[in-house]
Protein backbone atom coordinates (compact mmCIF):
# COMPACT_ATOMS: atom_id res chain seq x y z
CA UNK A 1 0.00 0.00 0.00
CA UNK A 2 2.74 2.72 1.16
CA UNK A 3 4.98 1.40 -1.94
CA UNK A 4 1.68 1.74 -4.50
CA UNK A 5 1.18 5.67 -3.34
CA UNK A 6 4.60 6.13 -3.33
CA UNK A 7 4.65 4.94 -7.13
CA UNK A 8 2.15 6.75 -7.62
CA UNK A 9 3.61 10.43 -6.19
CA UNK A 10 6.56 9.96 -7.92
CA UNK A 11 4.82 9.71 -11.33
CA UNK A 12 3.28 12.52 -10.09
CA UNK A 13 6.34 14.45 -8.99
CA UNK A 14 7.48 13.75 -12.63
CA UNK A 15 4.68 14.81 -14.33
CA UNK A 16 4.76 17.92 -12.67
CA UNK A 17 8.33 18.82 -12.89
CA UNK A 18 7.72 18.36 -16.68
CA UNK A 19 4.78 20.62 -16.04
CA UNK A 20 6.86 23.19 -14.44
CA UNK A 21 9.86 23.57 -16.75
CA UNK A 22 7.66 23.43 -19.73
CA UNK A 23 5.96 25.89 -18.49
CA UNK A 24 8.63 27.84 -17.26
CA UNK A 25 11.00 27.82 -20.71
CA UNK A 26 7.46 27.67 -23.14
CA UNK A 27 4.91 29.66 -21.67
CA UNK A 28 6.03 32.20 -19.15
CA UNK A 29 6.64 35.58 -20.77
CA UNK A 30 10.76 37.15 -20.44
CA UNK A 31 10.45 39.79 -17.57
CA UNK A 32 10.85 42.96 -19.71
CA UNK A 33 13.81 44.56 -17.16
CA UNK A 34 15.62 41.35 -15.99
CA UNK A 35 15.36 39.21 -18.73
CA UNK A 36 15.76 35.91 -19.05
CA UNK A 37 17.48 35.18 -15.46
CA UNK A 38 14.34 36.46 -13.60
CA UNK A 39 13.13 32.61 -14.21
CA UNK A 40 15.42 31.75 -11.48
CA UNK A 41 12.04 32.73 -9.47
CA UNK A 42 10.15 30.12 -10.14
CA UNK A 43 12.51 27.74 -8.54
CA UNK A 44 13.65 29.93 -5.96
CA UNK A 45 10.19 31.13 -4.42
CA UNK A 46 8.80 27.31 -4.17
CA UNK A 47 12.24 26.23 -2.58
CA UNK A 48 11.80 29.13 -0.03
CA UNK A 49 7.86 28.38 0.56
CA UNK A 50 8.31 24.34 0.87
CA UNK A 51 11.57 25.29 3.24
CA UNK A 52 9.38 27.41 5.76
CA UNK A 53 6.56 24.09 5.37
CA UNK A 54 9.39 21.94 6.53
CA UNK A 55 9.95 24.30 9.34
CA UNK A 56 6.77 24.04 10.21
CA UNK A 57 6.48 20.10 10.26
CA UNK A 58 9.52 20.56 12.70
CA UNK A 59 7.80 22.91 15.11
CA UNK A 60 4.75 20.44 15.27
CA UNK A 61 6.01 17.43 15.21
CA UNK A 62 8.45 18.24 17.94
CA UNK A 63 5.84 19.82 19.96
CA UNK A 64 3.76 16.34 19.53
CA UNK A 65 7.07 14.12 20.32
CA UNK A 66 6.98 15.79 23.79
CA UNK A 67 3.35 15.61 24.36
CA UNK A 68 3.31 11.78 23.13
CA UNK A 69 7.11 10.58 23.42
CA UNK A 70 5.92 8.49 20.24
CA UNK A 71 9.44 8.15 18.24
CA UNK A 72 7.64 8.63 14.83
CA UNK A 73 7.35 12.20 15.55
CA UNK A 74 11.27 12.52 16.48
CA UNK A 75 11.70 11.05 13.25
CA UNK A 76 8.90 13.13 11.06
CA UNK A 77 10.79 16.32 12.95
CA UNK A 78 14.35 15.14 11.67
CA UNK A 79 13.09 14.08 8.27
CA UNK A 80 11.44 17.49 7.82
CA UNK A 81 14.14 19.09 9.10
CA UNK A 82 17.02 17.96 6.50
CA UNK A 83 15.09 18.47 3.89
CA UNK A 84 14.13 22.18 5.00
CA UNK A 85 17.36 22.60 5.61
CA UNK A 86 18.69 21.45 1.50
CA UNK A 87 15.57 24.08 0.48
CA UNK A 88 17.34 26.70 2.54
CA UNK A 89 20.57 26.06 1.25
CA UNK A 90 19.09 25.91 -2.56
CA UNK A 91 17.21 29.44 -1.67
CA UNK A 92 20.44 30.39 -0.25
CA UNK A 93 22.55 29.66 -3.72
CA UNK A 94 19.44 30.63 -6.27
CA UNK A 95 18.80 33.81 -4.52
CA UNK A 96 22.44 35.35 -4.85
CA UNK A 97 23.07 33.66 -8.46
CA UNK A 98 19.47 36.05 -9.06
CA UNK A 99 20.91 39.12 -7.63
CA UNK A 100 24.26 39.62 -8.95
CA UNK A 101 22.88 39.63 -12.95
CA UNK A 102 20.40 41.94 -12.10
CA UNK A 103 21.28 44.30 -9.44
CA UNK A 104 24.93 43.87 -9.39
CA UNK A 105 25.61 42.64 -6.06
CA UNK A 106 25.48 38.89 -4.49
CA UNK A 107 23.57 39.66 -1.47
CA UNK A 108 21.64 42.36 0.80
CA UNK A 109 20.59 42.51 3.74
CA UNK A 110 17.27 42.39 2.86
CA UNK A 111 14.16 41.25 5.14
CA UNK A 112 13.46 38.18 3.80
CA UNK A 113 17.10 37.01 3.17
CA UNK A 114 17.86 37.86 6.49
CA UNK A 115 15.34 35.83 7.77
CA UNK A 116 15.97 32.92 5.50
CA UNK A 117 19.77 33.09 6.14
CA UNK A 118 19.02 33.16 10.23
CA UNK A 119 16.56 30.29 9.68
CA UNK A 120 19.01 28.21 8.49
CA UNK A 121 21.88 28.37 11.15
CA UNK A 122 19.37 27.82 13.38
CA UNK A 123 17.78 24.83 11.73
CA UNK A 124 21.87 23.84 10.84
CA UNK A 125 21.91 24.23 14.95
CA UNK A 126 19.38 21.52 14.99
CA UNK A 127 21.12 19.04 13.02
CA UNK A 128 24.48 19.61 14.32
CA UNK A 129 22.82 19.20 18.25
CA UNK A 130 21.16 15.89 16.77
CA UNK A 131 24.64 14.38 15.75
CA UNK A 132 26.52 14.89 19.24
CA UNK A 133 23.80 13.33 21.47
CA UNK A 134 24.26 9.07 21.79
CA UNK A 135 21.18 8.59 23.67
CA UNK A 136 17.81 7.90 21.11
CA UNK A 137 15.56 9.41 24.00
CA UNK A 138 17.67 12.23 24.90
CA UNK A 139 18.37 13.44 21.70
CA UNK A 140 15.06 12.89 20.72
CA UNK A 141 14.16 15.36 23.81
CA UNK A 142 16.77 17.80 23.42
CA UNK A 143 16.22 18.20 19.67
CA UNK A 144 12.22 18.84 19.68
CA UNK A 145 12.74 21.45 22.64
CA UNK A 146 14.83 23.19 20.15
CA UNK A 147 12.82 22.25 17.27
CA UNK A 148 10.34 24.33 19.70
CA UNK A 149 11.87 27.13 20.62
CA UNK A 150 13.48 27.80 17.48
CA UNK A 151 10.49 27.91 15.87
CA UNK A 152 8.41 30.67 17.84
CA UNK A 153 12.03 32.53 17.62
CA UNK A 154 11.02 33.13 13.98
CA UNK A 155 8.00 35.90 14.26
CA UNK A 156 10.73 37.36 16.81
CA UNK A 157 13.29 36.98 14.58
CA UNK A 158 11.19 38.88 11.36
CA UNK A 159 9.95 42.06 13.14
CA UNK A 160 13.25 42.70 14.32
CA UNK A 161 14.70 42.63 10.61
CA UNK A 162 12.09 44.43 9.37
CA UNK A 163 12.09 47.13 11.38
CA UNK A 164 15.93 47.26 11.22
CA UNK A 165 15.68 47.48 7.61
CA UNK A 166 12.89 50.49 7.85
CA UNK A 167 15.87 52.38 10.09
CA UNK A 168 19.27 51.40 8.10
CA UNK A 169 17.44 52.10 4.75
CA UNK A 170 19.04 50.48 1.45
CA UNK A 171 18.35 51.26 -2.26
CA UNK A 172 14.85 49.28 -2.20
CA UNK A 173 15.50 46.47 -4.89
CA UNK A 174 14.05 43.25 -3.79
CA UNK A 175 10.09 44.90 -4.80
CA UNK A 176 7.12 42.81 -3.60
CA UNK A 177 7.43 39.71 -5.11
CA UNK A 178 3.74 38.74 -6.91
CA UNK A 179 3.10 42.25 -7.07
CA UNK A 180 2.08 43.22 -10.84
CA UNK A 181 2.78 39.75 -11.64
CA UNK A 182 2.08 39.02 -15.27
CA UNK A 183 -1.00 36.33 -15.24
CA UNK A 184 1.09 33.68 -16.97
CA UNK A 185 3.48 34.38 -14.89
CA UNK A 186 1.36 33.60 -11.12
CA UNK A 187 0.14 30.05 -13.47
CA UNK A 188 3.67 29.15 -13.82
CA UNK A 189 4.86 29.88 -10.78
CA UNK A 190 1.47 28.15 -8.98
CA UNK A 191 2.31 24.96 -11.06
CA UNK A 192 6.18 25.46 -9.59
CA UNK A 193 4.96 25.22 -6.55
CA UNK A 194 3.24 22.20 -6.60
CA UNK A 195 5.86 20.47 -8.11
CA UNK A 196 8.02 21.61 -5.58
CA UNK A 197 5.88 21.03 -2.69
CA UNK A 198 5.55 17.20 -4.43
CA UNK A 199 9.52 16.35 -4.28
CA UNK A 200 9.57 18.10 -0.65
CA UNK A 201 7.28 15.08 -0.32
CA UNK A 202 8.82 12.68 -2.29
CA UNK A 203 12.13 13.66 -0.45
CA UNK A 204 10.79 13.70 2.62
CA UNK A 205 8.93 10.30 2.84
CA UNK A 206 12.27 8.87 1.26
CA UNK A 207 14.06 10.47 4.73
CA UNK A 208 10.78 8.96 6.80
CA UNK A 209 11.80 5.93 5.67
CA UNK A 210 14.99 5.71 5.99
CA UNK A 211 14.64 6.50 9.92
CA UNK A 212 11.78 3.76 10.26
CA UNK A 213 14.52 0.88 8.43
CA UNK A 214 17.22 2.46 11.03
CA UNK A 215 14.95 1.60 13.88
CA UNK A 216 14.11 -1.70 12.69
CA UNK A 217 17.69 -2.71 12.43
CA UNK A 218 18.61 -1.71 15.44
CA UNK A 219 15.53 -3.63 17.03
CA UNK A 220 16.76 -6.85 15.64
CA UNK A 221 20.20 -6.14 16.30
CA UNK A 222 19.22 -5.73 19.67
CA UNK A 223 17.15 -8.85 19.42
CA UNK A 224 19.97 -10.75 18.49
CA UNK A 225 21.99 -9.64 21.15
CA UNK A 226 19.96 -10.93 23.59
CA UNK A 227 19.33 -14.34 21.84
CA UNK A 228 22.93 -14.53 21.56
CA UNK A 229 23.24 -14.01 25.86
CA UNK A 230 20.54 -16.62 26.07
CA UNK A 231 22.28 -18.51 24.51
CA UNK A 232 25.44 -18.18 26.49
CA UNK A 233 23.39 -18.28 29.57
CA UNK A 234 22.10 -21.89 29.29
CA UNK B 1 21.24 32.21 -19.88
CA UNK B 2 24.01 31.08 -18.40
CA UNK B 3 22.80 32.68 -14.92
CA UNK B 4 19.95 30.85 -15.02
CA UNK B 5 21.24 27.19 -15.99
CA UNK B 6 23.36 27.97 -13.23
CA UNK B 7 20.94 28.17 -10.97
CA UNK B 8 19.26 25.31 -11.87
CA UNK B 9 21.70 23.36 -11.54
CA UNK B 10 22.65 23.85 -8.81
CA UNK B 11 19.27 23.12 -7.18
CA UNK B 12 19.23 19.64 -9.60
CA UNK B 13 22.80 18.99 -8.32
CA UNK B 14 22.00 19.14 -4.50
CA UNK B 15 18.61 17.63 -4.59
CA UNK B 16 19.41 14.83 -7.24
CA UNK B 17 23.02 14.30 -4.49
CA UNK B 18 20.72 13.72 -1.78
CA UNK B 19 18.34 11.23 -3.11
CA UNK B 20 21.19 9.54 -4.30
CA UNK B 21 22.62 9.27 -0.99
CA UNK B 22 19.13 8.43 0.69
CA UNK B 23 18.94 5.55 -2.17
CA UNK B 24 22.43 4.22 -1.05
CA UNK B 25 21.68 4.59 2.80
CA UNK B 26 18.45 2.60 1.91
CA UNK B 27 20.26 0.20 0.26
CA UNK B 28 23.04 -0.46 2.95
CA UNK B 29 19.77 -0.68 5.42
CA UNK B 30 17.70 -2.93 3.15
CA UNK B 31 21.04 -5.60 3.13
CA UNK B 32 21.48 -5.03 6.85
CA UNK B 33 18.08 -6.00 7.77
CA UNK B 34 18.00 -8.98 5.26
CA UNK B 35 21.31 -9.76 6.64
CA UNK B 36 20.27 -10.40 10.53
CA UNK B 37 17.01 -12.44 9.25
CA UNK B 38 18.62 -14.33 7.94
CA UNK B 39 21.05 -15.26 10.94
CA UNK B 40 17.94 -15.54 12.73
CA UNK C 1 9.52 26.77 42.73
CA UNK C 2 10.55 29.97 44.25
CA UNK C 3 12.28 27.88 46.71
CA UNK C 4 14.22 25.82 44.77
CA UNK C 5 15.01 28.58 42.69
CA UNK C 6 16.37 30.98 45.22
CA UNK C 7 18.78 27.93 46.67
CA UNK C 8 20.01 27.39 43.27
CA UNK C 9 20.38 31.10 42.99
CA UNK C 10 22.48 31.49 46.32
CA UNK C 11 24.34 28.40 45.59
CA UNK C 12 25.82 29.79 41.82
CA UNK C 13 26.45 33.23 43.39
CA UNK C 14 28.72 31.48 45.88
CA UNK C 15 30.80 29.64 44.09
CA UNK C 16 31.33 32.26 41.76
CA UNK C 17 32.31 34.88 44.68
CA UNK C 18 35.21 32.03 45.86
CA UNK C 19 36.37 31.54 42.52
CA UNK C 20 34.83 34.55 39.92
CA UNK C 21 35.39 31.93 37.32
CA UNK C 22 32.58 33.28 34.77
CA UNK C 23 33.06 37.06 35.52
CA UNK C 24 36.67 37.14 35.26
CA UNK C 25 36.61 35.11 32.21
CA UNK C 26 34.02 36.94 30.35
CA UNK C 27 35.83 39.99 31.26
CA UNK C 28 39.24 39.38 29.91
CA UNK C 29 37.47 38.44 26.68
CA UNK C 30 35.11 41.39 26.07
CA UNK C 31 38.42 43.56 27.28
CA UNK C 32 40.33 41.24 24.23
CA UNK C 33 37.07 41.46 21.76
CA UNK C 34 37.27 45.65 22.32
CA UNK C 35 40.72 45.76 22.04
CA UNK C 36 41.13 43.59 18.54
CA UNK C 37 38.27 45.88 17.33
CA UNK C 38 40.36 48.89 17.88
CA UNK C 39 43.23 47.46 15.92
CA UNK C 40 41.06 45.93 12.95
CA UNK C 41 38.79 48.99 12.50
CA UNK C 42 40.36 51.81 13.58
CA UNK C 43 37.93 52.97 15.83
CA UNK C 44 39.11 56.64 16.66
CA UNK C 45 37.26 57.87 13.11
CA UNK C 46 34.70 59.86 14.61
CA UNK C 47 32.05 58.06 12.30
CA UNK C 48 32.72 55.09 14.66
CA UNK C 49 31.36 56.15 17.06
CA UNK C 50 28.05 55.65 15.76
CA UNK C 51 29.08 51.68 15.71
CA UNK C 52 30.14 52.13 19.33
CA UNK C 53 26.74 50.51 20.55
CA UNK C 54 27.04 47.43 17.80
CA UNK C 55 31.03 46.10 19.50
CA UNK C 56 30.29 46.58 23.05
CA UNK C 57 27.04 43.99 22.35
CA UNK C 58 29.33 41.82 19.72
CA UNK C 59 32.04 41.83 22.64
CA UNK C 60 29.05 40.98 25.11
CA UNK C 61 27.79 38.24 22.81
CA UNK C 62 30.97 36.19 22.60
CA UNK C 63 31.89 36.54 26.19
CA UNK C 64 28.64 35.72 27.48
CA UNK C 65 28.51 32.60 25.16
CA UNK C 66 31.94 31.80 27.35
CA UNK C 67 30.41 32.07 30.72
CA UNK C 68 27.35 30.59 29.87
CA UNK C 69 28.98 27.84 28.73
CA UNK C 70 30.56 27.02 32.25
CA UNK C 71 27.06 27.22 33.62
CA UNK C 72 26.41 23.80 33.26
CA UNK C 73 29.68 22.32 33.22
CA UNK C 74 30.38 21.94 36.59
CA UNK C 75 26.86 20.14 37.69
CA UNK C 76 27.72 17.58 34.86
CA UNK C 77 31.55 16.99 36.23
CA UNK C 78 30.61 16.48 39.32
CA UNK C 79 27.00 14.77 39.13
CA UNK C 80 25.68 17.20 40.89
CA UNK C 81 23.14 17.37 37.73
CA UNK C 82 21.94 14.44 37.87
CA UNK C 83 21.70 14.42 41.75
CA UNK C 84 19.24 17.69 41.10
CA UNK C 85 17.10 16.07 38.57
CA UNK C 86 16.13 13.04 40.32
CA UNK C 87 15.36 15.66 43.60
CA UNK C 88 11.74 16.29 43.98
CA UNK C 89 12.13 19.77 43.21
CA UNK C 90 10.80 21.71 40.28
CA UNK C 91 12.64 22.16 37.18
CA UNK C 92 11.23 25.44 36.44
CA UNK C 93 12.82 26.35 39.91
CA UNK C 94 16.34 25.22 38.91
CA UNK C 95 16.36 26.97 35.88
CA UNK C 96 15.10 30.17 37.28
CA UNK C 97 17.85 29.94 39.72
CA UNK C 98 20.24 29.08 36.80
CA UNK C 99 19.26 31.87 34.81
CA UNK C 100 19.41 34.23 37.57
CA UNK C 101 22.44 33.92 38.59
CA UNK C 102 23.58 34.12 34.78
CA UNK C 103 21.55 37.42 34.20
CA UNK C 104 23.55 38.75 37.24
CA UNK C 105 26.91 37.63 36.16
CA UNK C 106 26.27 38.88 32.62
CA UNK C 107 25.00 42.79 34.21
CA UNK C 108 28.15 42.64 36.68
CA UNK C 109 30.06 42.06 33.50
CA UNK C 110 28.76 44.83 31.68
CA UNK C 111 28.95 47.33 34.65
CA UNK C 112 32.63 46.50 34.57
CA UNK C 113 33.63 46.58 30.97
CA UNK C 114 31.19 49.93 30.02
CA UNK C 115 33.83 52.29 31.97
CA UNK C 116 36.41 50.63 29.59
CA UNK C 117 34.31 50.82 26.53
CA UNK C 118 33.31 54.77 27.18
CA UNK C 119 37.07 55.32 27.58
CA UNK C 120 38.53 53.15 24.36
CA UNK C 121 35.35 54.49 22.36
CA UNK C 122 35.27 58.25 23.80
CA UNK C 123 30.98 57.65 23.88
CA UNK C 124 29.04 59.57 26.31
CA UNK C 125 25.97 58.42 27.69
CA UNK C 126 23.44 60.71 27.13
CA UNK C 127 20.00 58.35 28.45
CA UNK C 128 21.44 56.80 32.07
CA UNK C 129 18.24 55.39 32.23
CA UNK C 130 18.08 53.68 28.66
CA UNK C 131 21.50 52.15 28.88
CA UNK C 132 20.26 50.78 32.52
CA UNK C 133 17.06 49.40 31.09
CA UNK C 134 18.73 48.24 27.82
CA UNK C 135 21.86 46.34 30.28
CA UNK C 136 19.21 44.43 32.17
CA UNK C 137 16.42 43.78 29.37
CA UNK C 138 19.60 42.54 27.68
CA UNK C 139 21.11 40.64 30.27
CA UNK C 140 18.21 38.50 30.47
CA UNK C 141 17.39 37.88 27.22
CA UNK C 142 20.79 36.41 26.93
CA UNK C 143 20.64 34.54 29.98
CA UNK C 144 17.16 32.85 29.55
CA UNK C 145 18.09 31.60 25.87
CA UNK C 146 22.00 31.04 27.16
CA UNK C 147 20.42 28.94 30.22
CA UNK C 148 18.39 26.89 27.94
CA UNK C 149 20.63 26.01 25.28
CA UNK C 150 23.86 25.75 27.65
CA UNK C 151 21.54 23.10 29.54
CA UNK C 152 21.11 21.59 26.10
CA UNK C 153 24.46 21.77 25.01
CA UNK C 154 25.92 20.55 28.01
CA UNK C 155 24.44 17.31 27.37
CA UNK C 156 26.23 16.88 24.42
CA UNK C 157 30.28 15.71 23.56
CA UNK C 158 30.58 19.30 21.71
CA UNK C 159 29.18 21.27 24.71
CA UNK C 160 31.95 24.61 23.90
CA UNK C 161 30.66 24.88 20.22
CA UNK C 162 27.08 23.62 20.05
CA UNK C 163 26.47 26.43 22.90
CA UNK C 164 27.01 29.41 20.57
CA UNK C 165 25.61 27.54 17.21
CA UNK C 166 22.53 27.04 19.06
CA UNK C 167 22.07 30.07 21.01
CA UNK C 168 23.50 33.09 18.68
CA UNK C 169 21.08 32.28 15.88
CA UNK C 170 18.12 32.25 18.24
CA UNK C 171 19.17 35.30 19.84
CA UNK C 172 19.49 37.88 17.02
CA UNK C 173 16.03 39.60 17.69
CA UNK C 174 17.23 40.17 20.88
CA UNK C 175 20.84 40.80 19.70
CA UNK C 176 19.50 43.56 17.29
CA UNK C 177 17.03 44.94 19.73
CA UNK C 178 19.93 45.23 22.46
CA UNK C 179 22.36 47.26 19.83
CA UNK C 180 19.49 49.72 18.94
CA UNK C 181 18.44 50.91 23.01
CA UNK C 182 22.10 51.36 23.94
CA UNK C 183 22.70 52.70 20.58
CA UNK C 184 19.51 55.23 21.88
CA UNK C 185 21.05 55.76 25.63
CA UNK C 186 24.30 57.06 23.68
CA UNK C 187 22.70 59.20 22.03
CA UNK C 188 22.96 58.35 18.41
CA UNK C 189 19.19 57.82 17.84
CA UNK C 190 15.95 59.76 18.64
CA UNK C 191 14.03 57.08 19.21
CA UNK C 192 13.92 53.51 20.42
CA UNK C 193 10.32 52.49 21.80
CA UNK C 194 10.00 49.58 18.97
CA UNK C 195 13.09 47.93 20.36
CA UNK C 196 12.23 48.36 24.19
CA UNK C 197 9.27 46.64 23.71
CA UNK C 198 10.57 44.23 21.41
CA UNK C 199 13.02 43.19 23.70
CA UNK C 200 10.39 43.14 26.67
CA UNK C 201 8.48 40.78 24.51
CA UNK C 202 11.37 38.45 23.89
CA UNK C 203 12.30 37.78 27.58
CA UNK C 204 8.92 37.41 28.43
CA UNK C 205 8.30 34.92 25.53
CA UNK C 206 11.55 33.07 26.17
CA UNK C 207 11.57 33.14 29.60
CA UNK C 208 7.77 31.65 29.63
CA UNK C 209 9.36 28.89 27.17
CA UNK C 210 11.95 27.77 28.64
CA UNK C 211 10.06 27.38 32.37
CA UNK C 212 8.13 25.17 30.34
CA UNK C 213 9.98 22.88 28.44
CA UNK C 214 13.16 22.95 31.14
CA UNK C 215 11.38 19.95 32.57
CA UNK C 216 12.42 17.92 29.51
CA UNK C 217 16.04 19.26 29.23
CA UNK C 218 16.35 18.23 32.85
CA UNK C 219 15.47 14.89 32.99
CA UNK C 220 18.09 12.38 33.12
Amino acid sequence: MARRSGMILDAALLIAMAAAFGMIFFYAPIESEMGIVQKIFYVHVPLAWNAFLGFGIVFFSSFRYLATRDPKWDMRALSAAEVGVLFTTLVLITGPIWAKPVWGIWWTWDARLTLTLVLWLIYVGYLMLRRYIESPERRAVLAAVVGVTGFIDVPLVYFAIRWWRTQHPQPVIAGGEGSGLDPRMATTLWICVAAFTLLFVALYRRRLAIEAMRARAEALRDDAEAARMEGARS
Amino acid sequence: MSWLLAAYAAVAIAVGGYALRLARLKRALVSEIDASKRLR
Amino acid sequence: MLRTAVVVLWKDLRIELRTRDAVSAALVFSILVLVIFNFALDVNRPEMRRLAAGFFWVAFAFAGTLSLNRSFALEKESGAGRALSLAPVDPAGIFLGKALANAIFLAVTQLVVLPLFVIFFDVSVTRLWALAVSFALGSIAFAATGTLFSAIAANTRMRELLLPVLFLPVSVPALIAAVETTSFALGNTESASFWFTLLVVYDVVFVTASLLVFEYVAEE
